[in-house]
């Protein structure tokens, strides 16, 4: 398996007039190749903003501080009258023209409300144009609009619906579009952020389906960030939990569910409501997220967690592998 | 208003949002820093200018004015602490406000009959309103200046706004004291001289001085200012009241006659009328008047039908309150941010229309001093290249103008704060 | 409501209006004024001479018989006859509106182009220094008399540096185009006259800039605050997530989407822009409506100022509901 993406210590800050808040603080990630990567956590705790960062379009004011983001690109990309040439790429050393001539091109972004994700003012067929010809001039208009047909009928839209405009779409249909128009150009990584959130149950599970089917066609790597447990359960290979900007746990989606090892991770999955166990009483986990402009020393959990320590509360833990093969960061694993 | 924090002010009180984030931005504060100063030196200088040459009593109608405002402030920030202190009721602070106000304008009435018995009307006209404007602009900055800090950059650019409006209504209230020559008078130097020491500003193509015009200019540009401002505010407000509270055919017919003036260009409007009525500061001021009542009916409509649709309104109505008392009550001060916000920028159109009349000849009469005739006389000789008598009164137009621009933007997001997210 | 429904009830609104402006204008400069002949002749007149004046402009008959003639003369086109010399005052009109008409259209030409492209440079970059300059600018203009600008324009473009000149619309050397639409620059493309072009063009630049730079402050406004709520929209970051080009994000989303304000505000400024004119034209000896009316006032023209002031309403009142309908028929989501 070859690795797509490495993300090494990124830190991401909103400088506000109350104070600079990390939005994402010193994540570090791998992801191989076809993998999906699950991205939970409460909100606000900065999943969005990592997936935002892998773009570098973290919305103002926000900005990256620090960190390595790298990306295996597989095929040359012309731009601006250069090349960006194939393998393992820092996106932070790229420049604002070769960055835009990636998005888009290389990784997709599917936004969390397809209702305000598309241009009110353009046709459905002229979303399609112009992402092909922002990315090969060349392009024929007739070649995009037959091309943008296509891929609607592949996502079970009728093609002439190619000249309507988002309003007269529904919710489960923009998203559509919205995926259609990310995988448009054959990315390798699709970053969905929320995909599903704003939809009805029925539509989450068609688009859902319709994703993972996607994904095994185009050999797909995918980040999908969303606050649903249950989501992820289905869909992803492995889950990473985030809390307050960092990261905590790291595991397979089979083992993370069975024995989640950090504590927070542990009243995440506590707080879900399982059908197939109504004796099980909901919990909720105590206190609220922390205030990210005042950061406290230690582990950013430690106010609210059951198992604190005196070291809890002074030093802030890493990642260290886990017992089920993950990584974790919390005190109770570091002597282990 | 809900606000975790309350700010008193003079006379009314008002809440900050503590969360609400105020937009504050150094480059802002830099731009309008340099407005500022450029605006100050320009009115301190012209001031300046006159006190040094001007003959008789200047310094001392200057300084009537400064002690004036002096033991005003003194008065007022003693009332506060004491207030402050719990030692007195805010309605005895008013008070003893409003008593100190009066006897010391009373003691400037008597003063000015024993100093000068010839024109006391003249001076004590010039000490109180300078004196007045003067209080009114420390109470700003002693006041005025915290709270409208807390709304971030927009409660600047309002305090700049009236401060620059302050300080060219100061400057016209004490300008018959303070300019060197005659405004009026022909002659006092030779034609169309540029600035020279004895002239600072150049003369006239009549030989007038320029200095003194352009500190006595803004007297009936004033007038006229205020006198439509609040005959447009006295009728446009009540009209839209009680239009839009009625409903119904009366409603739609006023609404009507409001849409058809507001169709016309404001100034042909008002060209035509102030032609009718001949020309005078009275019926410039009623021309001008007529053109922006629709603008105060319009807005006080719109919020009327927009307050009289929320909860707490309706609930008054279900309990059975008068439709007077809902109107005082519950909608007026509603709306009357909106209105003075509206009365703010009002200021300065009346100003610039009042300027455009007078250009085509229907404005004040030839023989007051005045900002507009100054231009339009100038402009016949500027081919001659005598930059200087357009420059300057064109520039105190400006300066007027753009200070209740200011104070109008900046009012309006302070007064009437969107709520942001 | 469908487009035509929507026309047809527009122009019903529209035709009451008009009725109570001719109404209003009638009521202010006939029945306030009391007797309009005795006005004009300032000094002391024959009766006789009265008498054939009033007779020959009908101001003889009683007030209600005047009043419909009035609105009857109008219907046909028919704006009364001038107290100067009895000429039509519609014939004036005809002969002076190119001339308002041009210098207006190029006004606002040059108000939204600057004013528009401003305010996208101003929204571009949030309280930069060049936002902030901007925007100072936008008020300045705002705050300084039309008349003033011009002057100063005059005094710098025409004496001293002689580039312009400083009034009239056409050398009184070279000889005219035909005329075909009545304004200069038009006609002498239509007759393939470059020089007459160039010249008819230098004459009219200085009192278009003059009018057009006070009215461009508004439109700096209104694209900025457009283009800033626009700008943070979702449909704008998932554009960029494509990896659009800056050009198509800013000109071809945002602005696109933030251009119905500008155009109704354009229909909305006409007003002010007629306003504007007058004291452009007086300023500039510019031979338009506006300079005739100041002229009928300089002769206690009574009627004449009557019938300019019909008409400059009548005009407003018309370019509204053209600009009204407009923005049903451009705005795709009015068009279902």
């Amino acid at each position: 398996m070859t690795e797509l993406l490495r993300i090494r210590d990124l830190s991401v800050v909103y400088k506000t007039r109350r104070g600079t808040a990390y939005g994402v603080n010193g994540v570090s990630l791998d992801l191989e190749e076809n993998k999906t990567l699950g991205l939970a956590g409460e909100s606000g705790c900065g999943k969005s903003t990592l997936g935002r960062a892998i773009i570098r379009l973290v919305p103002y004011p926000g900005q990256i501080a620090s960190g390595e983001i790298s990306l295996n690109i597989e095929r040359e990309i012309l731009c601006g009258g250069g090349v960006i040439r194939k393998g393992m790429t820092n996106l932070m050393e790229l420049n604002d023209e070769q960055m835009r001539s990636l998005r888009g091109c290389e990784i997709a972004y599917i936004f969390q409300d397809p209702m305000t994700s598309l241009n009110p003012m353009r046709s459905i067929g002229k979303h399609f144009e112009e992402l092909m010809r922002a990315h090969d001039p060349t392009v024929k208009k007739e070649a995009a609009v037959e091309r943008a047909k296509e891929i609607l009928e592949g996502l079970g839209i009728s093609p002439e619906r190619v000249l309507d405009y988002p309003h007269q779409f529904s919710g489960g249909m923009r998203q559509r579009v919205m995926i259609g128009l990310g995988l448009a150009l054959q990315p390798k990584l699709l970053i969905a952020d929320e995909p599903t959130t704003s939809l009805d149950v029925i539509v989450e599970a068609q688009i859902l389906r319709q994703v993972a089917e996607l994904k095994a066609k185009f050999d797909l790597t995918m980040i999908l960030i969303t606050h649903n447990l249950g989501v992820l359960a289905q869909t992803a290979d492995s889950i990473a939990i985030m809390y307050a900007g960092r990261i905590v746990e790291v595991a397979d989606t089979g083992s993370l569910f069975e024995s989640p090892q950090h504590p927070y991770t542990q009243a995440l999955l506590e707080s879900v409501p399982d059908v197939s166990k109504p004796e099980k009483r909901l919990t909720w986990i105590p206190g609220a997220p922390p205030d990210l402009t005042r950061p406290i020393p230690g582990c950013m959990y430690n106010p609210r967690c059951p198992h604190v320590m005196d070291i809890c509360k002074e030093v802030n833990p890493q990642l260290v592998p886990s017992k089920t093969g993950g990584l974790v960061a919390c005190h109770l694993y570091d002597g282990g | 208003m809900t606000g975790d924090k309350i700010v008193h002010g003079i006379f009314f009180s008002v809440g900050v949002l503590r969360n609400g984030v105020r937009e504050r931005s150094r480059k802002a504060l830099i731009a309008l820093a340099f407005v500022m100063v450029l605006a100050f030196s320009l009115i301190v200088a012209l001031v300046g200018f006159g006190l040094n040459s001007s003959s008789q009593f200047g310094s001392q109608v200057v300084g009537g004015t400064f002690l004036y405002a002096i033991i005003m402030m003194v008065t007022y920030v003693l009332q506060k602490r004491r207030v402050a202190a719990g030692r007195a009721k805010r309605s005895v602070g008013r008070l003893i406000l409003v008593i100190a106000c009066v006897g010391v304008s009373l003691a400037v009435v008597l003063l000015s009959f024993l100093i000068m018995p010839l024109r006391p009307i003249v001076l004590l006209n010039a000490v109180l309103i300078g004196g007045l404007v003067l209080t009114f602009v420390l109470i700003l900055i002693y006041d005025g200046h915290p709270i409208l800090k807390e709304r971030g950059t927009a409660g600047l650019i309002a305090e700049a706004g009236l401060l620059i409006v302050s300080g060219i209504v100061y400057m016209t209230a004490v300008s018959i004291w303070i300019v060197p020559y005659d405004p009026t008078k022909l002659g006092v130097g030779p034609q169309l001289l540029p600035p020279s020491p004895g002239f600072p500003l150049g003369t006239t193509y009549l030989g007038q001085d320029l200095l003194s015009r352009t500190i006595a200019g803004g007297t009936i540009m004033l007038e006229v200012a205020i006198l439509s401002v609040l005959v447009c505010f006295s009728i446009g407000v009540p009209l839209g009241l009680a239009a839009s509270f009625r409903g119904g055919l009366w409603d739609r017919g006023v609404c009507l006659l409001m849409d058809s003036i507001y169709a016309f260009p404001g100034l042909v409007l008002a060209i035509a009328i102030a032609a009718m009525l001949g020309p005078g500061v009275v019926n410039l001021a009623l021309a001008i008047a007529f053109v922006y009542i629709p603008s105060y009916f319009r807005v006080v409509r719109s919020q009327v039908l927009t307050v009289k649709e929320l909860p707490y309104v309706e609930a008054a109505v279900v309990m059975g309150a008068r439709n007077r008392e809902i109107l005082l009550r519950y909608i007026l001060p509603n709306i009357l941010p909106s209105a003075i916000v509206l009365m703010s920028i009002n200021f300065a159109d009346a100003i610039l229309t009042a300027a455009g009349l007078t250009f085509v000849g229907l404005g004040p009469p030839v023989d007051v001093p005045d900002w507009g005739w100054d231009l339009t006389f100038g402009w016949g000789y500027l081919i001659s290249g005598a930059w200087w008598v357009i420059t300057y009164p064109g520039l105190m137009i400006v300066l007027l103008a753009l200070g209740f621009t200011l104070a109008g933007e900046g009012l309006n997001e302070v007064l009437t704060p969107k709520l942001k997210e | 409501m469908s487009l035509r429904s929507f026309i047809v009830s527009r122009v019903l609104l529209t035709i009451p209006m008009i009725f109570v402006l001719l109404t209003l204008v009638f009521v202010i400069l006939r029945i306030i004024p009391g007797d309009p002949a005795l006005l004009h002749f300032e000094r002391g007149v024959s009766p006789e001479v009265l008498a054939e004046f009033r007779a020959r402009l009908g101001l003889d008959r009683p007030i209600w018989e005047q009043y419909v003639n009035y609105i009857a003369g109008l219907f046909r086109g028919d704006f009364g006859l001038s107290m100067q010399d009895y000429s039509p005052i519609s014939q004036h009109i005809a002969i002076r509106f190119p001339a308002t008409l041009e210098l207006t259209i190029y006004a606002m030409l040059f108000a939204v182009l600057l004013g528009v492209f401003l305010g996208v440079k101003s929204s571009k970059r949030y309280n930069s220094t060049r936002d902030v300059s901007i925007r100072l600018f936008g008020i300045v203009t705002y705050a300084i008399p039309v008349f003033f600008l011009g002057m100063l324009l005059q005094l710098v473009f025409s004496v001293w540096l002689g580039w312009f000149p400083s009034g009239l619309r056409f050398n009184p050397r070279y000889h005219l185009p035909p005329p075909v639409t009545g304004l200069y620059t038009i006609d002498s493309i239509l007759a393939g006259d470059f020089y007459a072009f160039l010249i008819s063009f230098q004459y009219l630049l200085l009192p278009s800039v003059t009018l057009g730079t006070v009215l461009c402050g508004i439109f700096i406004r209104l694209t900025r605050t457009n283009m800033l709520e626009t700008l943070r929209m979702d449909f704008v970051v998932a554009g960029e997530a494509r990896g659009l080009s800056e050009g198509t994000i800013t000109y071809g989303y945002a602005l696109k989407n933030a251009f119905l304000p500008i155009m109704t505000m354009i229909g909305l400024q006409f007003a002010a822009l007629l306003a504007g004119a007058v004291l452009t034209e007086t300023t500039f000896s510019w031979p338009g409506l506006g300079r005739y009316l100041i002229d009928r006032i300089y002769y206690r023209d009574y009627t004449a100022i009557q019938g300019t002031v019909v008409f400059f309403g009548i005009l407003v009142t018309l370019v509204t509901l053209v600009v009204d309908v407009l923005y049903a028929i451009i705005d795709p989501r009015i068009r279902l």
